[in-house]
């Protein structure tokens, strides 16, 4: 009697300590099914979807969750359906007699390939954009955006040239810069503090904070090139729609954007060998 | 002594009971204890194990890959979605790797050669990558079609398995296959064909033709810059000068000029070349010349047949590989590579009818579908039209110059004969 409540009690225990003790792993019904026999081997469902989880399972999911995403989040606007409409046609022309076998290789009807390929891809590329737009003032204060206008010379006579013809003969800003040597435009830019595109001194000067009335003559680092430079607004509200512009283009916005609407919509794994994959990937869209 | 103490004295002694030993109640506390101990040690061990671990979730009693906005994303459901993007790949890899895994033994030599690599490659990964070479080596291994790191020496079995196959069927399969390595010389359309003389009424005026619909277009008609461009070229081969040469002065296509006008080797496997300029290189022999080929994308070519035997292409392999004359070399490598730019079907084609040797079933049409998509294996019906379309197009208009007699393995030292006796070009029939 003793030894076999002690033998309960040493089951029971080890019961106890093997339930749950292993990852969660979701397991595909039918996985037996037996696809192809090639020889005397069989190739089942479950070593497809092994091999297809492995290889490729990480990006899937992030792409598809990035469409439902998408779905919830952009609406699908009379631009979006012509411009995809008109891409199909391009594709159409394009590919000609081959186009149904194109859509043969991505497993689409032509309906599927516009709807939910052009239409849902223009809505995920929204998705950035959106986020700059929902999250503007934080943005602002992290990458304090300011408006303006660079205009490049090869020279400093070319740019002190264009300075005065500008300032003391009132001449016209594109005439100006045509007289001196210049190629630039009067467009305004808009620089926000990750952006190299323009020469340090030139951004070091813009992102300074400083606003001075006119324009600024200023060296290159290399001392070769000079810029005229005239600061036009610091208040990001002024100029939102470039700032957004301007945003989406920075390199960490679209992995933010993702983190954050991933986190909105409660994105969760429940098998271990997609979360590996998705940490590997994706470590920002996984907190598990 | 009295009667009674004489009746008590022979009685039998009352047995008196003997007290059990209680144990010390120090003890019993100690084992309970010990008891309570264990049991919470366990509890919080089996608690401490688990919480680190990923829950699974079902739904419907299925299990849940994952979820997003509060829609369960189940296994099936993850399958169908995997499976439209990448099945046929998934498919492919995994047709290829068993038909030629079964189609030849697993001989020491392949697994010397395995093991030989295996090491070379853990050295170059690990190299690369550091600590994380693992990882590298298993994503690779994943999109062949295999699991992780481990599964490197099948995968080089595999490999060199497949080698073997290729080296097999090309040697059974030559003539058929007619592999060639090509060079050629182009002299391009006339630039603006928009743009031509007019003469009216003894005037000649130069003007732009405007486009005209494509069923009205007319046939391109030999400008006399083409024609004279064309005339340079035949002067310099009666001249008796090497093709390549020539090539390298005349030819008009700059990525391969310099090179005396090589484009590497094509068998009719290959689909990437306009089809009239194919169609007659495949029908050279080796140090022939064809006439003008007249090409609506490109102009006009010559073409020459450098090599079409195995050993005037192992020549032209190891020249370009800078490979010794006296180093031994791999076939099935030298195939490979020889036809790696203008025909990568070729292998598969090959594991496709291996696979028929082994015998194959599919479970559907559309898993045969979606393999045979990864193969570049077309239905039979399809194949059957293009045949029919091809024989129609072997009699499109070529010449072919015969060179000496001798076999040619060299096409300088063919060409170097030819300047020593005129020759007199056969035309085809």
């Amino acid at each position: 009697m003793r030894k076999s409540k002690r033998n309960i009690f040493l089951s029971t225990c080890a019961a106890l300590l093997l339930a749950g003790c292993v990852d969660a792993s979701a397991k595909l019904p039918n996985s037996q099914e037996v696809l192809m026999t090639i020889g005397k081997n069989n190739v089942t469902k479950g070593t497809i979807y092994s091999q297809m989880l492995n290889s490729n399972g990480s990006n899937i999911a992030y792409n598809e969750a990035k469409k439902v995403i998408a779905g919830l989040e952009v609406e699908v606007t009379d631009e979006m359906k012509e411009s995809a409409e008109s891409n199909l046609e391009t594709y159409k022309t394009a590919y000609g007699d081959q186009f149904e076998d194109y859509l043969g290789t991505l497993n689409l009807t032509e309906e599927e390939y516009l709807n939910d390929y052009l239409i849902a891809n223009s809505q995920v590329a929204e998705l950035t954009t959106k986020y700059a737009d929902e999250k503007f003032t934080e943005l602002c204060e992290q990458y304090h955006p300011v408006q303006s206008i660079i205009l490049t010379f090869p020279s400093q006579t070319d740019a002190e040239n264009a300075l005065n013809a500008i300032i003391k003969d009132n001449q016209e800003v594109s005439v100006a810069i045509s007289e001196n040597n210049s190629t630039s435009s009067e467009t305004p830019v808009v620089i926000v503090n990750t952006d190299a595109t323009y020469d340090s001194n030139v951004s070091k000067y813009i992102l300074s904070g400083i606003v001075e009335d006119g324009w600024t003559e200023i060296k290159s680092t290399d001392e070769v090139t000079y810029y005229l430079v005239k600061i036009l607004s610091t208040n990001p509200e002024d100029f939102k729609d470039e700032t957004i512009t301007a945003l989406t283009n920075t390199g960490d916005l679209t992995s933010d954007a993702d983190k954050f609407f991933f986190e909105k919509y409660k994105f969760h794994i429940y098998d271990i060998s997609l979360l590996n994959s998705m940490k590997e990937g994706y470590p920002k869209l996984v907190n598990q | 002594m009295s009667s009674k103490k004489q009746r008590n004295k022979n009685k039998v002694p009352n047995r008196v009971p003997v007290a059990k030993k209680e144990p010390a109640p120090s003890i019993n506390w100690f084992v309970a204890l010990l008891a309570v101990l264990l049991i919470g040690v366990s509890i919080f061990y089996i608690y401490d194990t688990n919480k680190g671990k990923l829950k699974g979730k079902t739904s419907n009693g299925e299990d849940v890959l994952y979820s997003i906005n509060d829609t369960d994303v189940t296994a099936s459901k993850f399958y169908d979605m995997m499976f439209k993007q990448v099945g046929s790949s998934a498919l492919g890899n995994a047709f290829a790797n068993e038909v030629i895994s079964q189609s030849l033994e697993t001989t020491d030599e392949f697994k010397e050669k395995a093991e030989t690599q295996y090491q070379n490659v853990l050295a170059y990964y690990s190299s690369e990558y550091g600590s994380t070479y693992k990882d590298q080596l298993t994503k690779e291994m994943q999109s062949a079609g295999y699991n992780n790191y481990e599964d490197i020496k099948k995968y080089l079995i595999n490999y060199y398995k497949q080698q073997q196959l290729t080296a097999d069927y090309i040697e059974k399969n030559f003539d058929d296959l007619k592999i060639k390595n090509i060079s050629y010389i182009l002299v391009k359309f006339e630039e603006d064909e928009s743009v031509v003389d007019v003469t009216e009424d003894g005037v000649t005026e130069t003007v732009v033709e405007t486009e005209s619909e494509p069923e009205e277009k007319k046939p391109h008609e030999t400008t006399a810059d083409e024609q004279a461009r064309m005339d340079a070229v035949d002067a310099a081969f009666e001249e008796g000068r090497e093709f390549a040469s020539i090539a390298e002065e005349f030819s008009e296509d700059p990525s391969t000029a310099p090179n005396g006008g090589e484009l590497g080797t094509i068998d009719v496997n290959t689909t990437t070349l306009d089809k009239d300029f194919q169609t007659a290189a495949l029908a050279l022999k080796e140090g022939e010349t064809s006439d003008w080929v007249y090409s609506e994308s490109f102009g006009y070519f010559r073409i020459h047949c450098n090599a079409d035997t195995p050993e005037s292409l192992e020549k032209i392999y190891r020249k370009n590989q800078e490979i010794a004359e006296d180093e031994e070399i791999d076939t099935a490598t030298m195939y490979t590579t020889l036809l790696s730019s203008y025909d990568n079907t070729l292998v598969n084609k090959i594991i496709w009818e291996k696979g028929q040797e082994l015998g194959v079933t599919f479970s559907s049409k559309e898993i045969e579908k979606q393999v045979k998509s990864f193969l570049g294996i077309e239905d039979e019906k399809s194949e059957e039209e293009t045949k029919s379309e091809d024989s129609s197009k072997t009699e499109n208009e070529v010449k072919t110059e015969n060179e000496d007699t001798k076999e040619v393995t060299d096409t300088d030292n063919a060409n170097e004969e030819n300047n020593e006796s005129e020759e007199t070009p056969d035309e085809e029939e």
